[in-house]
């Protein structure tokens, strides 16, 4: 852990250590967030969070970035114990303060203009698509699951070591290219945390009165070999914002295969590749801004309907969109409507989740008094199992540098759901973050 | 695709190769067919950006002034009498004529002694009248008009030589799309001089001026390119025959040829794209490239022939391509990347198409060559070639004896090879250090074409017909009436002929002079600028009774306000112009510039400086990409780095020895030769890939060592190899013996770039691999469990295919959207109206950099600061806008962009990128009238700021008021329909205009209701870089209490902001200025 720590001053200091001779920026956030349990009243979290960043602009026309996370929990009930990171890279990997903190170095990249051709080189958050709340094409980092999907993704997303290259191809078109040498995967949470995944649509369940084992995860391993790489193109066309995407990756949850052994049944957790080719676009038209989105995946595996499915994994791939709608006619409003559609094959046979399934997001916003006073409701609904999340929250800017947040997130639906599994986590959240 | 896949995948299609060879045919039809719409463009313009603030500029002024390129025909006589005789000026007089008579040539601008008018003095004051009514008779009459040009200096070295030996007859085009026509027949009409007896035997007759060179260079590339193409074809013809001696051999791969030019140039048509002075060479290259895919199948098919006589026809082509598809595939993707490179780092629209357009003809290649010639070849009986059957008869050809010698060289002796590599290298550094960056258009012909001839012969003779202009200009009208003013000018052209490098200088103060001069008795002590204005403007309206209202109009402009320097140079020899255009920018700004009078630096040559400058820096940054992009090519596809590089080895040591061969020869790095790298780069991986992919075979399937491998590489690979190296080096070649100078050095250069990567590539690559031994292609022994790393290379090298597919979409893609401009409305002119008009009319430069600063503060007194850098840039009459956070950290990095399009039937365009979701959310443009990020601004006012959209409101002059002692016009405006009304968000508005600076000082805005709604005051008014800027402005919301305030700093203007940052995608970089 002095090691981990060490480097981590060490990335930080070389960020500082030559600002005095360039143009160097030191800022970040300090927050509280604290969350409450409606259905028993227990608090879930209170939690304090330091996201110090340096940026230094060099004057040989590279600019580095460097931003930490030091985050300790009072009550230690979503992730309880010390956390393990298993999930990560191990040069990735937070640094577990005790079983209540963690600091982590979040990025750290470079940033080099080559006349026509950007590279950031690093550790880094590569986001794709243009979806809000749910993910389709943004899939190129994985995601800590910690808080299930209540965090910005901002927070919530697990930057990797990658190289992205942006290049424009003519006048219209650009090109992003990327490439990750990190093995990072979703971090699930442990089966004692808050909001660990019971629903039987996510984890595969034994057939009654048999015992089961997990067995040590399949999972990627070697940074160069098992690396990510993807392409996407992107161009403004007659008004659009269009975008080509490719991408060759781990796919980051893991499908488990069952085995049957003498004393039961054996479910190791398999990663996988595969490609996912799709697009985007969107424009706007008068007060309507449109999005759209398009993913097809050449191999996704599904957890087998069937308990005595011999290895409990359907081979299939699965096609997705998404249409969304803007509505920005109200001074300072937004609201907003997206429909998420997700087909997949189910030709080897039925497996825990439909062949196709439908979501419905909504989502309204309005600021008052100068954008000091944000109100947001946001409802994501689950069509096919009735299930879903509203949330709603009031965001006052007291000062420039002070934010006060009131929020509640509540969870419906059967618990076999994605959504319907943390009715239980209901709760009311109160945050105060300060810039500095 | 492992091989027994591919071999699968082949019998399938060739299965179907009726449909399939049906099928790739009428694509090619198609393609071809598009060929009739092929443009040319070889004006220099075409290599500007469409965007380039210097190109807007000098459009603008040449609208102003009239000017444009002109055709010039000279008359030389350098007999004792010179041109002023009365038979030469006879045949002036007679070209004049004919030339006006010429259609395309407008009548009214054509310009020569004898057009011009006189200024000289009489006994009753000033007389304007033309040289000669009739063409003297008599020597002396002649003599007398050689005697009043030397009294009116303006037209010495301009329109006769300074020693009386020449004359130009200068004519300027109606219709410039004509000018290869408009040449010609200017050319034929000298030869009727000649025939007709008007051109005498001491009588040179020539035809130049830039106006020329656009129209004729267009016409000499066509014939250079229906030159050129065939031979490239019959050679390679004549190198596939000696390397198969078949039928099939030579037909097949002439086939895919075809279908890779009519997709290369049927793209390039389709997409409206047209052909410019260097993509002349294009097909050529295509053809080379094309035909070496096919030489590698061939070389296989033979061998499965050799290997199993009798064997069936599709059995034969389906095992050669499943052997061959993967090397194949590789060196496709490492071209394209070499040619994605160039597209890439090209800030020229010229060499950004060459790229593109050259990539997506490889990967036509590509897809024939593994779809078309498979079906084809199969309908051939497998018949082992002549060429081949020697081989297989253990008789070596003489290519694999030689190619066998080598290898027995190489194999031995690694050490050696290395060594003479690395003393190559250090003697190719000392030569790559005396390259020098240079160009000049005119050697763009050789030097026996008329055209070169008659440019050199004027160019000697006169002042030159190369031109570098400063726009002057001011502030009032008739401010140039002013003596101090134009004796400022006066020192400035005087400036420009002494230390700026210029051959002569000429303006109004000339004429202004010459008048001067006139009106007193033409004493020579006259000749300078009057003390009084009153008289310079006397002196114009004298001239106007008996001169040409339009005598003036390329000097000076219709109110007084603005004139232009011409400036003559007799070449645009980059390496010159790189000092004389910014020496004079420079002493512009430091010496010139002045708030009541600004000078600006344009005109052709400063055009041309403008985008060849960047040149230098755009070939190293395409050099390098190309280089980085085929190492990670190689890298990927071999999935080892020290493969990748060794594989990039050879072809950056070829591009160090093309460096030497040009700094060693004195070649230029320019325009036409820039290109050769990022090419040379691309073509020449491929020997190094097809040797390291023979080798890995060699070495780790069949277990040989060293020597053996070596030794069983050359006479097979390395054969192939050299037919390949011949096909390319045959294709450049054929440049060689293009017309076009640069193309001719391009060919060159990259046939000796292509032929070193060959000689490297089977050379010092294997010694180096013999020393270093890189564990992949060791490691892979039978007694070694390899079946993991061998699968998983292969399912690499096909994940990498659909990348490639995806950028070959994005060159289409690309090639379909070509930008249109569009016209701006014409105001109506009330009085309320032109004021604003004036206001919208206002400079605000081509680029701007700004720090704002806002300061937000609510009725109870609390304050939010935030601060913001902002950028904007004009593309043509579109705006482009860019508003960074830096501070406070919780919003550090939110960006605000803006597209504000001229043509009003076009909505604005409007992205905000929000940090905290690392995304870039489309805003609806019609909500312009909602506040901007928590300030009193709308989005509207902010993309404004001291402007107001003309198509929004209906105005109305209602009166005058003073601002701080200043006085200022009221303006009112009511919006011109409800739905815009809704839009903005007022129901009324007025704003005080202080007309000198045509800046708003303050606005007021009624709500919809008819409610105050609040009062915005601009304050700090000031010249920056002689451009009125504000840097205060304070909003008071009178509804709310609320209010903001802008202190903007550091503005920058003419700072280069490079395009791609008005990028929506770009805003996720944050900020880098």
């Amino acid at each position: 852990m002095i090691v981990r720590l060490l480097w981590l001053m060490l990335c930080l200091a070389t960020t500082a250590a030559p600002a005095a001779s360039g143009d160097w920026w030191l800022g970040g956030t300090v927050a509280m967030d604290t969350a409450v349990q409606t259905a028993d009243g227990r608090a879930q979290k209170a939690e304090t969070t330091l996201m110090p960043e340096i940026e230094w602009r060099s004057p040989w026309g590279f600019d580095l970035t460097a931003i930490g996370r030091l985050r300790a929990d009072a009550l230690d009930r979503l992730q309880p114990g010390r956390p393990g990171f298993r999930y990560y890279d191990p040069a990735s990997r937070p640094q577990a303060l005790g079983t209540n903190g963690e600091i982590d170095l979040r990025e750290l990249y470079a940033d080099f203009y080559l006349g026509p051709l950007y590279l950031r080189l690093g550790k880094q958050q590569i986001v794709w698509g243009k979806t809000d709340g749910l993910k389709l094409l943004d899939r190129v980092n994985p995601q800590s699951l910690r808080e299930f999907i209540l965090p910005e993704f901002e927070q919530s997303r697990i930057p990797q070591w990658s190289l992205r290259a942006e290049f424009p191809l003519g006048p219209v078109w650009q090109a992003q290219l990327i490439a990750i040498a990190d093995v990072s995967v979703d971090a699930l949470p442990p089966e004692e945390g808050a909001f660990a995944v019971t629903s039987p649509k996510l984890v595969p369940t034994a057939p009654s009165g048999t015992p089961a084992r997990i067995r040590p995860a399949m999972a990627p391993q070697h940074r160069f070999a098992d690396g990510d790489v993807g392409a996407r193109l992107s161009a403004f066309l007659g008004g659009w914002d269009v975008t080509l995407n490719y991408l060759y990756h781990y796919v980051d949850r893991p499908t488990f295969h069952r085995s049957t052994r003498p004393d039961g049944i054996a479910i190791t957790p398999h990663y996988y590749r595969t490609h996912t080719v799709g697009g985007s676009a969107a424009n706007a038209f008068g007060d309507f801004t449109v999005r759209s989105e398009l993913a097809y995946a050449t191999d996704r595996r599904l957890i087998a309907a069937d308990p005595y499915d011999t290895d409990g994994v359907i081979d299939s791939r699965e096609g997705s969109a998404m249409l969304g709608v803007d509505w920005m006619g109200l001074t300072d409003s937004i609201v907003s409507t997206q429909v998420f559609a997700s087909w997949v094959d189910l030709s080897e046979g039925p497996a825990t989740r439909e062949e196709l399934e439908w979501s419905i997001t909504h989502l309204v916003e309005r600021s008052f008094l100068n954008q000091a006073l944000t109100l947001r409701g946001q409802a994501i609904h689950d069509i096919n199992d009735g299930d879903g999340l509203l949330r709603a929250s009031v965001t006052y800017d007291y000062r420039a540098d002070v934010e006060l947040r009131i929020g509640a997130d509540f969870f419906y639906g059967p618990s076999e759901g994605r959504f319907g599994q943390f009715k239980h986590r209901d709760r009311i959240t109160f945050s105060i973050t300060r810039s500095f | 695709m492992k091989n027994i896949n591919a071999h699968r995948f082949f019998h399938k299609l060739l299965q179907y190769r009726g449909p399939v060879i049906v099928a790739c045919l009428l694509v090619i039809a198609a393609l071809a067919a598009q060929f009739p719409r092929l443009e040319k463009d070889t004006t220099p313009e075409a290599f500007v950006p469409e965007d380039s603030p210097s190109l807007a500029y000098r459009d603008r002024v040449e609208d102003t002034f009239g000017l444009k390129d002109p055709m010039v025909v000279a008359v030389i006589n350098e007999s004792e009498s010179g041109v002023f005789n009365p038979d030469s000026l006879r045949l002036v007089q007679w070209l004049t004529d004919r030339i006006a008579q010429v259609e395309g040539i407008d009548p009214q601008r054509v310009t020569s002694l004898a057009t011009e008018n006189n200024i000289r003095g009489t006994d009753e004051g000033m007389l304007v009248e033309p040289f000669w009514e009739a063409p003297p008779e008599t020597l002396e009459a002649a003599r007398d008009v050689w005697q009043q040009v030397q009294r009116f200096p303006l037209y010495l070295g301009q329109l006769v030589s300074r020693d009386g030996s020449g004359t130009l007859i200068v004519a300027e085009l109606l219709d410039e799309e004509a000018a290869t026509d408009i040449y010609f027949e200017l050319r034929a009409l000298v030869e009727q001089a000649y025939q007709t007896g008007f051109a005498g035997p001491d009588d040179q007759l020539h035809v130049a001026g830039q106006g020329a060179v656009s129209g004729y260079l267009s016409d000499y590339i066509s014939a250079d390119a229906n030159r050129l193409n065939p031979v490239a074809a019959v050679l390679i013809t004549l190198v596939l025959l000696l390397a198969y001696r078949s039928f099939s051999g030579v037909l097949l791969p002439n086939v895919v040829v075809l279908g890779t030019v009519a997709t290369g140039l049927g793209t390039m048509a389709a997409a409206g794209v047209p052909i410019y002075v260097i993509t002349n060479s294009l097909p050529v290259i295509l053809i080379g490239i094309a035909v070496c895919d096919s030489i590698h199948i061939f070389g296989q098919y033979y061998e499965e022939i050799a290997n199993e006589p009798g064997i069936d026809a599709r059995e034969a082509v389906a095992r050669a391509m499943a052997a061959m598809w993967r090397p194949v595939t590789l060196t496709t993707a490492t071209t394209v990347a070499g040619f994605l490179g160039l597209a890439t780092a090209a800030d020229l629209p010229p060499m950004q198409y060459y790229g593109l357009f050259a990539a997506l003809g490889v990967v036509a290649a590509w897809v024939w060559s593994l779809l078309l010639l498979p079906a084809l070849l199969s309908l051939f009986r497998p018949q082992l070639s002549h060429a081949m059957r020697s081989a297989s008869a253990n008789r070596s050809d003489w290519p694999s004896s030689l190619m066998r010698r080598l290898g027995a060289i190489v194999g031995a002796h690694p050490r050696a090879t290395v060594s003479i590599m690395a003393t190559l290298a250090l003697l190719g550094a000392i030569g790559a250090n005396q390259v020098v960056f240079n160009d000049q258009r005119i050697y763009n012909f050789e030097p026996s074409t008329p055209l070169r001839v008659a440019d050199e012969a004027i160019n000697e003779q006169f002042d030159g017909t190369y031109y570098l202009d400063v726009v002057i200009e001011t502030h009032e009208p008739e401010a140039l009436f002013d003596p101090e003013k134009l004796s400022r000018i006066e020192r400035l052209q005087a400036w420009m002929e002494g230390e700026g490098g210029l051959s002569k200088a000429t303006s109004i103060v000339d004429y202004i002079k010459q008048m001067h001069r006139a009106f007193n008795g033409d004493d020579p002590a006259y000749y300078r600028i009057p003390e009084d204005p009153d008289l310079v403007a006397q002196y114009f309206l004298l001239y106007s009774t008996s001169g040409a209202p339009t005598d003036f109009e390329e000097h000076i402009d219709y109110d007084y306000r603005r004139a232009h320097i011409r400036g003559q140079l007799s070449h645009d020899n980059f390496q010159a112009l790189s000092s004389i255009v910014p020496d004079l920018k420079r002493h512009l700004r430091e010496q010139f510039n002045t708030g009541e009078m600004r000078g600006t630096a344009t005109g052709s040559l400063e055009l041309t400086h403008s985008w060849l400058a960047p040149l230098a820096e755009s070939t190293r940054n395409g050099m390098a990409l190309a280089l980085l992009l085929v190492l990670a090519a190689s890298v990927l596809f071999f999935r080892s780095i020290v493969l990748g590089l060794l594989a990039t080895l050879p072809v950056a040591f070829a591009v160090l020895m093309v460096f030497a061969v040009m700094g060693f020869t004195g070649i230029w790095l320019g325009i036409g030769t820039s290109m050769f790298a990022a090419i040379a780069i691309g073509l020449g991986v491929d020997f190094a890939i097809h040797t390291i992919d023979r080798l890995r075979t060699l070495l780790g399937e069949q277990s040989m060592d060293y020597r053996e491998a070596v030794a069983a590489l050359f006479p097979t690979t390395g054969r192939a190899l050299l037919f390949n190296l011949l096909a390319l080096a045959l294709g450049f070649g054929v440049l060689m013996s293009s017309s076009v100078p640069p193309l001719q050095d391009f060919g060159l250069l990259v046939a000796v770039a292509v032929a070193t990567s060959f000689g490297a590539s089977l050379t010092v690559l294997p010694a180096l691999i013999a020393l270093i031994g890189p564990h992949r292609l060791f490691s892979l022994t039978p007694s070694e469990d390899h079946a993991m790393p061998r699968k998983s290379l292969n399912q690499r090298g096909n994940a990498y295919l659909p990348l490639l597919v995806l950028l070959v979409t994005a060159t289409v893609g690309f090639a379909m959207t070509i930008r249109i401009a569009t016209a701006e409305d014409v105001p109506p002119s009330t009085e309320g109206r032109q004021i604003m008009v004036s206001v919208d009319a206002r400079n605000e430069g081509i680029t701007q950099r700004s720090r704002i600063r806002f300061e937000l503060t609510d009725r109870h007194g609390r304050n939010r600061i935030q601060e913001t850098v902002a950028l904007r840039r004009y593309e043509g009459e579109d705006k482009k806008q860019l508003l960074f956070y830096r501070e406070p950290a919780n919003i550090r990095g939110t960006a605000f962009l803006t597209y504000d399009y001229a043509d009003t039937q076009r909505e604005d365009d409007q992205w905000l990128y929000l940090p905290a979701a690392r995304k870039t959310r489309r805003i609806s443009a019609s909500d312009r009238g909602d506040y901007f990020l928590g300030t009193d601004l709308t989005y509207e006012d902010l993309k404004r700021q001291n402007k107001v959209s003309l198509s929004d409101w209906n105005f109305e002059a209602i009166g005058r008021d003073e601002i701080d002692g200043q006085s200022v016009h009221i303006v009112e405006g009511k919006p011109v329909t409800d739905r815009v009304a809704d839009e903005l968000g007022y129901g009324r508005a007025r704003w005080y205009v202080e007309p000198d600076s045509a800046t708003i000082r303050k606005s007021e805005n009624w709500d919809r209701q008819g409610n105050r709604l609040k009062t915005v005051r601009f304050d700090d008014i000031r010249k920056v870089e002689g451009i009125w800027t504000v840097h205060e402005i304070t909003v008071e919301n009178h509804k709310t209490g609320h209010s903001t305030r802008l202190e903007i700093s550091d503005v920058d203007y003419g700072v280069e902001i490079h395009r791609g940052t008005f990028d929506e995608r770009a805003l996720s970089r944050g900020l880098r200025y």
